[in-house]
């Protein structure tokens, strides 16, 4: 190969990546989530999930939501068994959602009283 | 035959084909030029900080932010500013159709149009971005702990630094190191995002791994049967709930709910089926004493609702 067709192809793989560049792309293997091919560079993050919706089977006593607080800590018969984790303290009274009220600006302020993106 | 050639064309082809060489490297330095040049002259417009102005307050475990994907990006506004009075904003976001969702200004969520992959089998979703210190650490402790990694840590400006990871059941969920600080712990208003919940096939194994990667204190409620709930908190405040997946669901997988704070679940369901969603657990009485529903959007994508009133609310009702 000449040392001319060399600098040509040089040039055109500078051309070549750098369209590819400014194009923004990526390209990635499907992981099984249908996730990767979802995501582009920017915002956004694409992501389909893979569960189809099948809801039902809550129990009278099926609860999700948070404990509102106030009285004794319910406690499970079972506690102080084998645990994937470890149990809060016997001790510890079960925690509610944050209850203060929102001051100005967008998410902030201080705690229990501050502004903030819901009240996770 | 005469094979006589024109003397001239034969000198200006070497002359033409010079010329071009003289002129190609310029051209294709024109094109790598125009190249580098078109995203900074298409910039994609960037997401808005979460917190504004910014802040410094960190709430390791704290679910701070929703983005859905869909398939219909206006059918999804309509959809949210019909039920929850949300406001878009759209961004130009270099080929993706991306927009922000406000309630009174304050940013409540992401929505990205997505088409549904090859297949079929996507489903709409909400992603569910937990807020963490060190997006890399938490990466290495996810895995460590049985995660697999969907997306690699990235830096989105003005946001921070996120990835995205399948717990070791499979629930999908996010985190997020917010470049502009956590938002601050304050109950939800009606209309924004006020609570999560996980359900999964093995609460136990999967709350010692969040415990791991959020350092979250569980706590264990009583149940009947064989079900799990437990409740995950920090900084003593409870952030999200776990719950096993009643058997009877044998085609669900593990996955993340976040739940809109609404003031009566009821009249809420029912207006959302006027926009045209799909009610998968109607409105039921909750631990916390208000109601709970949750609805699938015109999409599909699961969307829950929560009833709560502020402590308020309660002296005047009692």
């Amino acid at each position: 190969m000449t040392a001319r067709r060399i600098g040509w192809s040089a040039m055109a793989i500078v051309a070549g990546c750098s369209l590819l560049l400014s194009a923004g792309c990526v390209a990635t293997a499907d992981d099984g989530y249908g996730y990767a091919p979802n995501v582009s560079v920017g915002i956004g993050l694409g992501y389909y999930d893979q569960y189809g919706g099948d809801y039902g089977g809550w129990g009278p006593d099926y609860g999700v939501g948070p404990w509102r607080g106030g009285g004794p800590r319910p406690r499970r018969g079972d506690a102080g068994g084998g645990h994937g984790f470890r149990p809060a303290p016997a001790s510890r009274a079960m925690p509610s959602i944050p209850s203060g009220a929102r001051a100005g600006g967008r998410g902030g302020g201080g705690r229990g009283g501050g502004g903030g993106h819901g009240g996770h | 035959m005469n094979l006589a050639v024109d003397s001239s064309l034969v000198a200006r082809r070497p002359r033409a084909g010079s010329r071009w060489r003289a002129i190609a490297p310029g051209l294709v330095a024109a094109m790598a030029g125009a190249a580098c040049l078109a995203p900074a002259i298409a910039a994609p417009e960037r997401v808005p900080a979460l917190v504004e102005p910014r802040g410094e307050e960190h709430h390791v475990g704290k679910v701070i932010f929703e983005e859905l994907v869909t398939p219909d990006l206006a059918g999804a506004e309509r959809f949210y500013a019909g039920l929850f009075g949300w406001s878009f904003q759209d961004l130009d976001a270099g080929g993706t159709r991306y927009a922000t969702a406000t309630l009174d200004g304050r940013l409540v969520g992401g929505l990205v149009q997505r088409d549904r992959p090859a297949g079929g089998h996507g489903q709409p979703a909400w992603l569910t971005f937990v807020a963490v210190r060190d997006v890399d650490a938490a990466r290495a402790t996810a895995v460590r702990n049985g995660a697999k990694v969907l997306l690699e840590p990235r830096d989105v400006p003005d946001r921070g630094r996120e990835a995205v990871f399948a717990d070791p059941q499979g629930a999908v969920f996010a985190v997020l190191a917010s470049s502009s600080g956590d938002p601050a712990d304050a109950l939800a208003e009606p209309g924004e995002w006020i609570w999560s919940s996980l359900f999964t096939r093995d609460p136990d194994t999967d709350a010692g791994f969040y415990q791991a990667l959020l350092d979250y204190e569980v706590f264990d409620l009583p149940s009947s049967g064989s079900d799990k709930h437990l409740m995950l908190a920090s900084e003593d405040y409870a952030r999200a709930s776990a719950n096993t997946l009643p058997a009877t669901t044998a085609g669900a997988h593990p996955h993340w709910i976040d739940y809109v704070r609404v003031d009566d679940a009821a009249r809420m369901v029912a207006k959302a089926q006027s926009l045209g969603a799909r009610v998968l657990v109607g409105p039921r009485l909750d631990r916390h004493g208000g109601h709970v529903a949750i609805v699938a959007d015109p999409q599909g994508a699961v969307c829950g609702m929560l009833e709560w009133t502020s402590d308020d609310d309660r002296k005047v009702a009692q």
